[in-house]
């Protein structure tokens, strides 16, 4: 792999010729809020802003054609959706959403149940990662085993006092940049020193939040008053989940007739209370609360206890956009003080698990306990 | 404004200590000065972490009809509205719902506060100086005139009259200031189409809008959502989220108080209060209702009146 220095001035030009030979997507202000959009000849994407809205739709679409079909005299005639992506770069992607990617590739990329579309449109996208020289309140990258200079994507590059260091990391990456070799320059000992100086600096400026392991976590799961506590002001909205990078729940939709119609694929959200509603109206988690616990293990005990890894990349976008400023970082402290009290290495029965929470006891909607909101 | 807190708090702990309520449900810090969050005070000795100051943007009414228990609510004249309209739609029981009112300075609108002062995101600090808002950034303090940065209903916000079975009002005096409209004097239907397909065009579905309004309680039966019967597609394009809400809009029709929480709690900052402005005017001029005033009179869509028909209306 290869590790070059672009000058700021030369920025634009290799801008350019990626957009002639790929949809490129870099971050863009935007009235009201920032995002990802396909950028054109001659434009400087806002290297130095943090998006509002993720990148993920670009790779894992809001909604999504899966299929379509039609009955006709001889039978069914399905069409699958595409599942060749059009190739894209996504530019200036900054480290923490890079490395959502490769969260959502572990359930996406299950052999025993792949998603094709997705992997599709993964495999036909390049990323190019910008490394941050600064961060802001709501980052916490550094605690959930990411960083701000973590070398994740395809290629990666960190601004260096008004030039970047440019590294490839993948063969994918290298092609980027090989491609354009006249635009840069080789790197120095000196410039990747300074690289590893700057991403320290800003590792810690960040504090560092301890977090309880997934089994101690999972041991919460009985704990109704401390998720109620904790979900209190909660609305139930979808804002935190459609803005979070890593959040990958979908619903699927047939629209059409009996005879001729099209199956999409559409995010959703735990959060929803529809989410868990099952046909005849039982709803297993019919209070915001379990929504709640359920957002939060699914990310902090769930998801590592399968794949290894936290599925939260610490961008904290959920706490900038919740309208009740609902803080993550509460339940990682707040969990952190309570599980601290239990014993070390408690395992759970599964006969634990058995219990009145995941009964199918039958509550109306609009029935809460005494100390948890409602819906 | 500190006399003011210590009221609240000493109110709050009253009327847990005797039992008159389970919880209190009020406003305490955010993770960012410049954003006051929710708080739920169940324990008298956690009354003192309530706050008020012009931060506190949440209407805290949408939680009533939520909460099966005596619950106090403390309220902006702005939100009393709220619980006023949702008294008078018999959605919350009056007998569990204990109000306290405050007269309030005025709320900033955090959309007008990042275009004075840039992003909030890192403030270390944020508050009312006389007539200045103050923000911190990065060890640099900067200014801006209240009148400038508030909601532009806090200008027109009438606080003679306020609901409540307890007002406390410790003299602060209210902002005053101008709106300043995006929407030209001559706006025809021609530019709020394209207005709307412009604004429409980036929301992501996350009904956070519909979640913070007080007026948007159908929860499960939700027309947009409902499992049944669906009156939006699948697709995901600005058609599906003018019909939403367009729906949604008519639905608060007559019960929407105007208080800004849907804009507020919208993360790609939407301007839906000028959709519920237009919507308000509307009923203001059909049927001469202003919503959020009287508790005992049913919203005018709610109700067939006769002489509506033979007026034409
Ligand atoms: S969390 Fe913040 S500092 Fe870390 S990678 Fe993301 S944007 Fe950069
Ligand atoms: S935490 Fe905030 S954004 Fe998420 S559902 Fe609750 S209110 Fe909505
Ligand atoms: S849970 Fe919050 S901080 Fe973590 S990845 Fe999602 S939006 Fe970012
Ligand atoms: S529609 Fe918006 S402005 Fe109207 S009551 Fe609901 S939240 Fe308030
Ligand atoms: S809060 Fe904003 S983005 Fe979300 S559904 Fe409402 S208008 Fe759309």
């Amino acid at each position: 792999m290869v590790t070059k220095i672009l000058s700021a001035g030369n920025l634009q030009a290799w801008l350019d010729s990626l957009v002639a030979a790929y949809q490129v997507y870099a971050p863009v202000e935007g009235e009201g809020a920032s995002s990802f959009k396909k950028i054109a000849k001659g434009q400087m994407p806002a290297m130095d802003i943090r998006t509002d809205t993720p990148p993920k739709g670009l790779i894992f679409k809001q909604v999504e054609k899966i299929l379509s079909f039609e009955v006709n005299p001889d039978g069914i005639t399905v069409i699958p959706g595409d599942e060749n992506g059009t190739k894209k770069i996504v530019f200036g992607i900054r480290p923490c959403d890079s490395r959502s990617f490769t969260l959502t590739d572990k359930p996406f990329f299950d052999p025993n149940l792949p998603e094709n579309q997705y992997m599709g449109h993964r495999n036909a996208s390049a990323l190019v990662t910008t490394a941050c020289t600064s961060a802001c309140r709501t980052c916490f990258c550094t605690s959930i085993g990411g960083a701000p200079d973590e070398k994740t994507g395809d290629v990666w590059m960190m601004d260096i006092d008004g030039k970047y260091l440019v590294e490839s990391l993948t063969d994918k990456g290298e092609e980027l940049i090989k491609a354009n070799e006249g635009l840069f320059s080789d790197a120095s000992a000196d410039d990747e020193a300074a690289a590893k100086r700057i991403g320290e600096e800003v590792a810690n400026s960040m504090p560092k939040i301890n977090i309880a392991d997934a089994k101690a976590l999972d041991a919460l799961f009985n704990d109704d008053a401390f998720w109620q506590k904790l979900t209190d002001k909660c609305l139930s909205c979808g804002a935190c989940t459609f803005v979070c990078p890593t959040c990958y729940c979908f619903d699927v939709r047939d629209e059409g007739n009996t005879r001729k119609g099209e199956r999409y694929r559409g995010w959703d959200s735990c959060m929803f209370y529809q989410y868990n509603r099952a046909a005849g109206g039982h709803n297993p988690r019919e209070f915001h609360w379990k929504r709640m616990r359920q957002r939060m293990l699914h990310k902090f005990s769930y998801f590592p206890e399968k794949y290894g890894d936290i599925d939260c990349v610490g961008c904290g976008r959920c706490i900038r956009s919740c309208p009740v400023s609902y803080d993550l970082r509460d339940f990682l402290e707040g969990s952190l003080a309570v599980t601290g009290a239990a014993p070390v290495g408690f395992e759970k029965e599964l006969s634990d698990v058995d219990t009145k929470d995941r009964s199918c006891e039958i509550k109306p909607a609009d029935e809460t306990v005494k100390t948890g909101g409602g819906l | 404004m500190e006399k003011l807190e210590a009221e609240l708090r000493e109110k709050a702990k009253e009327l847990l200590e005797k039992e008159e309520v389970t919880t209190v449900i009020g406003w305490g810090a955010g993770w960012n000065p410049a954003k006051a969050s929710p708080l739920f005070v169940r324990d008298a000795q956690d009354a003192d972490k309530l706050v008020f100051n012009p931060f506190c943007q949440n209407n805290l009414a949408v939680y009533l009809p939520r909460l099966n228990e005596k619950a106090a609510v403390i309220t902006k004249p702005c939100d009393a509205g709220s619980v006023v309209a949702l008294i008078a739609e018999g959605k919350i029981d009056r007998e569990n719902v204990k109000v306290i009112s405050i007269k309030c300075p005025g709320t900033v609108n955090p959309a007008k506060l990042e275009a004075a002062v840039g992003s909030l995101d890192d403030a270390t600090a944020a508050y009312l100086d006389g007539d200045t808002i103050v923000v911190e950034v990065g060890g640099e303090a900067k200014r801006v005139p209240f009148a400038q940065v508030a909601l532009d209903s806090c200008y027109l916000c009438n606080q003679d009259n306020v609901f409540g079975d307890v007002v406390i009002d410790d003299g602060v005096t209210k902002v005053t200031g101008e709106a300043v409209s995006v929407v030209p004097e001559d706006a025809d239907s021609a530019w709020w189409r394209d207005f709307w397909a412009k604004e429409f065009d980036r929301c992501i579905r996350c009904y956070a809008c519909r979640e913070a309004c007080p007026a948007c309680y159908c929860r499960d039966n939700c027309a947009v959502q409902a499992l049944r019967e669906r009156w939006t597609g699948a697709k995901l394009d600005t058609k599906e989220a003018l019909m939403f809400h367009a729906q949604r809009a008519m639905h608060v029709a007559g019960r929407c108080t105007e208080c800004g929480s849907c804009e507020r709690a919208c993360p790609v900052g939407i301007p839906l209060s000028l959709l519920h402005k237009q919507v308000g005017d509307a009923v203001r001029k059909l049927f001469d209702f202003n919503v959020g005033e009287k508790a005992d009179v049913r919203p005018p869509l709610e109700v067939f009146r006769k002489e509506e028909l033979e007026s034409g209306h």
